[in-house]
């Protein structure tokens, strides 16, 4: 238990690069892109209708 | 150079870096090319026509509003990329962002600058961090992941009805772009408005108020501080026990109790004020594991 617990932030950085990596080979970006383009009513506090 | 002179050009220089495009006086709208794919560092509003980059807790309240509707293959890959690229950034920072980068915790920083009646807020007995803890769990995570409207999309509820930064950056600056906007202005426009103003008076009264009370984003970043590239060691030799650091806090934090808690946003201004220099920043792998075993603050220690 204390060996796990003094490798636990390597596993963490470890697990977290894998995510990215991944993420970045299987297009995960285009996610990101495609709602941070809309121009987002929510954030502005208006009311309508927002197509995602 | 005084680091807390510095910490102010590297605010203003990351501000800047993060809202420098100019697409709008052309489109009127905002930017929408390459850089967008990328989550920014702080809280800095995606519908700011300037902003560059996507916001953090907007992509998060995406994903989780998106999960009803979106296949399971992009669905996973959105959740890998985006949660890998905001926890790579946490980890390899942690609360530097907040206490460095951050254009909103630069505008606080402003605020509390300007002369007025300044006073530590306390009003639900000390807990009022714990907010923080209930806004990220709520509006950010279960909300929009459960709540969903008749297309089967959910509401980014944190965005919707709470985010000053957002009412600011893209609620106001679009309005002033494009009047037409106008026609959606409603109760939620004036709640969200409400809070903004509530909050930029409570950041004027006490410093960086909306970073220790109510930003889930922080406590994103502050959760890595742990666990992160840089910490923060007290040696206890050299301290006087004089107490500078505590004050010079802008979190309120109990030292050397909390220097690496979740609730640090690593401004420095212990570490520079120090008469003593018993504060130093040090890389993770460089601490010994008792340098975690340190339980009393300045006071304690002086009492026994």
């Amino acid at each position: 238990m204390k060996k796990f617990l003094k490798f636990s932030p390597i596993l963490v950085w470890l697990m977290i690069v894998l995510f990215l990596i991944f993420g970045i080979l299987n297009q995960g970006h285009k996610f990101v892109f495609s709602r941070g383009t809309i121009l987002c009513l929510s954030c502005m506090g208006l009311e309508g209708d927002e197509n995602f | 150079m005084k680091i807390f002179k510095l910490r102010n050009y590297i605010q203003l220089a990351s501000t800047f870096l993060q809202n420098s495009s100019f697409d709008f006086l052309k489109t009127k709208g905002i930017y929408t090319g390459f850089l967008k794919s990328f989550c920014g560092a702080g809280l800095n509003c995606y519908s700011c026509p300037m902003a560059l980059f996507s916001c953090p807790l907007g992509i998060l309240q995406h994903l989780f509003s998106s999960l009803r509707i979106l296949p399971w293959q992009p669905l996973l890959n959105a959740f890998l990329y985006s949660l890998g690229s905001i926890f790579l950034l946490s980890l390899l920072l942690g609360r530097f962002i907040c206490g460095w980068l951050c254009p909103f915790g630069f505008f606080q920083d402003l605020l509390y600058r300007i002369p007025f009646w300044k006073k530590r807020l306390t009003f639900l007995r000390g807990k009022e961090r714990f907010l923080k803890y209930g806004l990220l769990i709520l509006l950010v995570i279960l909300l929009p992941a459960l709540y969903i409207t008749e297309i089967g999309y959910g509401l980014l509820w944190f965005c919707k009805y709470f985010c000053p930064a957002g009412t600011l950056e893209a609620g106001y600056f679009n309005l002033l772009l494009q009047p037409t906007l106008a026609k959606g202005i409603g109760k939620i426009f004036f709640l969200k408005s409400f809070l903004l103003f509530l909050i930029i008076f409570f950041c004027l009264v006490d410093r960086r108020f909306f970073c220790k009370n109510l930003c889930p984003l922080g406590l994103i970043y502050g959760i890595f501080n742990g666990v992160g590239l840089f910490r923060l060691r007290w040696e206890k030799k050299s301290c006087t026990l004089c107490g500078v650091c505590e004050r010079v806090c802008p979190m309120n934090l109990t030292i050397p109790k909390n220097l690496n808690s979740v609730e640090c946003i690593r401004c420095l201004n212990c570490l520079t004020t120090c008469p003593t220099k018993s504060i130093h920043l040090v890389k993770s792998f460089q601490l010994s594991p008792e340098h975690d075993k340190i339980p009393q603050n300045i006071r304690e220690l002086k009492n026994a």
